[in-house]
């Protein structure tokens, strides 16, 4: 049963991949519900299932079977377009590595997707620096990617994926490539975000540091949930 | 934003950027001079040709371009010259008096053009009398004697001063003679006017004839050459239907036919250059577009469109395409506007150069704006054609995959402070070797092809010859790869000396290529 609190509901998706026409299953008949404010770790060994799950639950894959839902809308049914307003709208994304576009500097980054939704200039600009100052990345507004560190990258990602006011924030792997001091910085932050502004954090990781961070795990296998615990904050 | 980023796209990988756009430019800068150094050759053999003697435009009875005889005479010549002289389009005309007769001297002789003309008049219409270079030209209807082309002199052993004898059938039937004292000679380079034309005053040709009022054309210059169409069509009209007016594309087809020549060869290597704007584009935009298959799926995983991923392609694209286009044009203009003021001095070349009628030692190419606009517009929409598959590709790509990177290079290899794969260059030659020889007959074949093309199989051909054997005698002769390497083998020489007439003035010539054996070291096709 849908209630407000619930801002994502996977009910039964299973996922299976087809390699040279052979089936490969990457999810199985697979249900959870994400509530706002959560902070939510999918943990579990290579091949479970974590970023299939990631990548449906953005709206970046479709099931083979099962519906979802983001906010009061299901996305499993939305074509190409609508997929991508969704994406654009309700979800943030942070990838692994490779996350910015390596031609626009950090500032130019994190206003990309306001820019995408239509916000106005002077506007764009003002939340672009707010969140770079709040992510500790004052003074490296104008730095390319690849003038940055890891690190430094991954903030100004997450940057972008909350400049967007999204319902979810689904960074997959953020701190794999990370050295341990970045990382747990990194982890730090969505936490502190997570609890000062609610925003709703959905990260895959195998990282015992990160998995420590989230308040809640939920563990997979083989493409199946084989348990989901909370902790208290 | 869609522009913002597409420069910074072209801008990223500069040495390719450089690559493409140069590739582009050098290209135009070339077609368009190349365009320009056909379009003065061009202008040169019209004017040339026309200016000496041929005119714009000739009115004849109707009839007489096709069979020219002094039974096609116009009789009422002043009154035809008055309607055309009323035409709008016609800033000048005269009337002229023309047969075939044999000039002689002594043991020498050949049978030329005898042209009777009013020198006032003709002065106005043509520029014949300024190339005399040898005793004096015609300057009132009271002058006497004959002017003659250097090649004509040369052959009768001629100077100014000499007689020239001239025997020919009058206008009544009978036998028309003649001694005329040579009065100058002139020389305008092409071989026809200088080697078989003789022009004297009216008053005289006249008297030759016994053709007191007849004319044979009525020789006009238009006031703009390029409303040629226009002009023959209102003179036409005014004239009436027992006279024909026969623009200079009919009244000199080797010019109409070399210029068209030169037109269709420019039209070849404008269609070449394409492929080389196309390949040139499409190359390297869809290398651009693969190597960022990641970023472009990150792109569409935060939202961006299809619509946004396909118009940013195709504007990186349209930038190199631009800047192409400015740098190509910029030279290609200049040199062209540059060599237009100085001219290309081609008198190395000037027995090349004789071949084709009216043309001078020094060419002077045009610059033509609605040209350059042309092909510039043409480059550009090919350029922006090329990067539509690209594009289409990068805004169909499916983000899971694309963020994968599928589509990229392996990620085994170094990779550079900016994330470029470095190139491997050993290990690339060592796969294409392999590749070479997987399929190793169609590697041999491939190899070979060029040797066969290579092989020896010519033939001499020109663009009298092209037009005069109707191709039925040339093809049977590249069919048999027969090698000729001479214009006198294919008859060309003796068309080549008679461009202004009209074919059925032509002498025979053009054995048959069929029966001659092939050259030595040339390879029979089978």
């Amino acid at each position: 049963m849908w209630t407000p609190s619930i801002i994502v509901r996977v009910d039964k998706a299973t996922k299976v991949y087809q390699r040279d026409s052979i089936p490969v299953p990457a999810l199985h008949e697979t249900s959870v519900e994400i509530l706002a404010g959560d902070f939510v770790a999918l943990v579990g060994p290579s091949g479970s299932g974590k970023t299939t799950l990631l990548n449906l639950i953005g709206g970046l894959d479709r099931p083979t079977s099962g519906r979802i839902w983001v906010g009061d809308q299901e996305i499993t049914s939305l074509g190409r377009k609508a997929l991508a307003e969704v994406r654009l709208r309700h979800i943030g994304f942070v990838f692994q590595e490779y996350n910015l576009v390596p031609v626009l500097s950090a500032l130019e980054n994190v206003e990309y997707v306001m820019l995408l939704q239509g916000v106005e200039e002077a506007l764009r600009r003002t939340e672009a620096m707010r969140l770079l100052e709040t992510l500790g990345l004052a003074g490296m507004e104008h730095r390319r990617p690849s003038e940055l560190s890891g690190g430094q990258q991954q903030r100004v990602a997450v940057a972008r994926a909350i400049a967007a006011k999204p319902v979810i924030v689904l960074p997959d792997e953020p701190t794999a490539n990370l050295d341990s001091q970045s990382g747990a910085t990194l982890m730090d932050l969505m936490r502190r975000l997570n609890e000062e502004q609610g925003t709703t954090f959905v990260f895959s990781t195998h990282d015992p540091m990160v998995v420590e961070r989230a308040r809640r795990v939920i563990r997979l296998r083989d493409g199946r949930i084989e348990a989901d615990e909370r902790r208290p904050a | 934003m869609i522009w913002t980023l597409a420069v910074r796209n072209v801008m990223r990988n500069r040495r390719r950027s450089v690559i493409t756009v140069l590739s582009i430019a050098v290209g135009l800068a070339s077609l368009t001079f190349l365009w320009g150094f056909i379009d003065g050759m061009n202008r040169q053999m019209i004017n040339t040709t026309t200016r000496y003697f041929a005119a714009d435009a000739q009115v004849h009875l109707k009839g007489y371009h096709d069979d020219p005889s002094l039974d096609r005479a116009i009789e009422a010549g002043a009154r035809v010259l008055e309607m055309v002289r009323a035409d709008s389009s016609v800033a000048a005309a005269t009337v002229r008096l023309e047969t075939t007769v044999l000039a002689s001297r002594a043991d020498r002789s050949r049978g030329v053009l005898a042209f009777g003309v009013d020198p006032a008049q003709e002065a106005r219409v043509t520029d014949l009398f300024k190339a005399v270079v040898d005793g004096r030209s015609f300057s009132g209807a009271d002058d006497t004697g004959v002017l003659i082309g250097e090649g004509m002199a040369e052959a009768l052993a001629l100077r100014a001063g000499d007689d020239l004898v001239l025997v020919g059938q009058a206008y009544d039937g009978s036998v028309a003679s003649a001694r005329v004292p040579v009065r100058g000679v002139f020389r305008t380079k092409i071989d026809d006017l200088d080697g078989y034309v003789a022009v004297m005053p009216m008053a005289a040709m006249r008297d030759f004839l016994a053709a007191p009022e007849a004319v044979t054309a009525v020789a006009l210059r238009l006031r703009d050459r390029g409303a040629l169409g226009v002009s023959v069509e209102t003179l036409s009209a005014r004239v009436g239907a027992d006279h024909e007016v026969v623009g200079w594309p009919v009244l000199l087809p080797m010019v109409a036919i070399s210029i068209r020549f030169h037109e269709v060869m420019g039209f070849v290597v404008l269609t070449i250059f394409f492929v080389m704007v196309a390949a040139g584009v499409a190359n390297p935009v869809l290398m651009a577009v693969l190597e960022r298959t990641r970023e472009f799926g990150i792109m569409l995983a935060l939202g961006t469109s299809q619509s946004i991923l396909f118009r940013l392609v195709v504007a990186e694209a349209a930038l190199v395409g631009a800047a192409g286009l400015l740098l190509g044009n910029a030279v290609g203009l200049g040199a062209t506007a540059a060599f237009g003021r100085t001219g290309i001095d081609l008198g190395a070349f000037e027995a090349g150069l004789r071949a084709m009628p009216g043309l001078a030692d020094v060419i002077y190419p045009v610059v033509r704006a609605e040209r350059s606009l042309a092909i510039s517009v043409l480059v550009f929409l090919i350029a922006l054609a090329m990067a539509l598959y690209p594009a289409f590709r990068a805004a169909t790509l499916e983000p899971v995959a694309a963020i994968r990177g599928i589509g990229e290079k392996s990620s085994g290899g170094r990779r550079g402070s900016r994330g470029e794969t470095r190139t491997l260059l050993p290990v690339f030659a060592l796969i294409a070797t392999r590749n070479l020889l997987r399929n190793r007959k169609r590697s041999a074949i491939t190899v070979s092809v060029p040797r066969l093309r290579s092989s020896p199989t010519c033939f001499y051909m020109d663009s009298s010859t092209a037009s005069a054997s109707n191709s039925w005698t040339t093809r049977r002769a590249m069919s048999l790869g027969i090698c000729r390497s001479s214009a006198k083998d294919c008859g060309a020489t003796s068309r080549r000396n008679w461009p202004l007439m009209p074919p059925q003035r032509l002498p025979r010539c053009a054995p048959s290529l069929a029966s001659l054996p092939p050259r030595r070291g040339c390879r029979r096709k089978h």
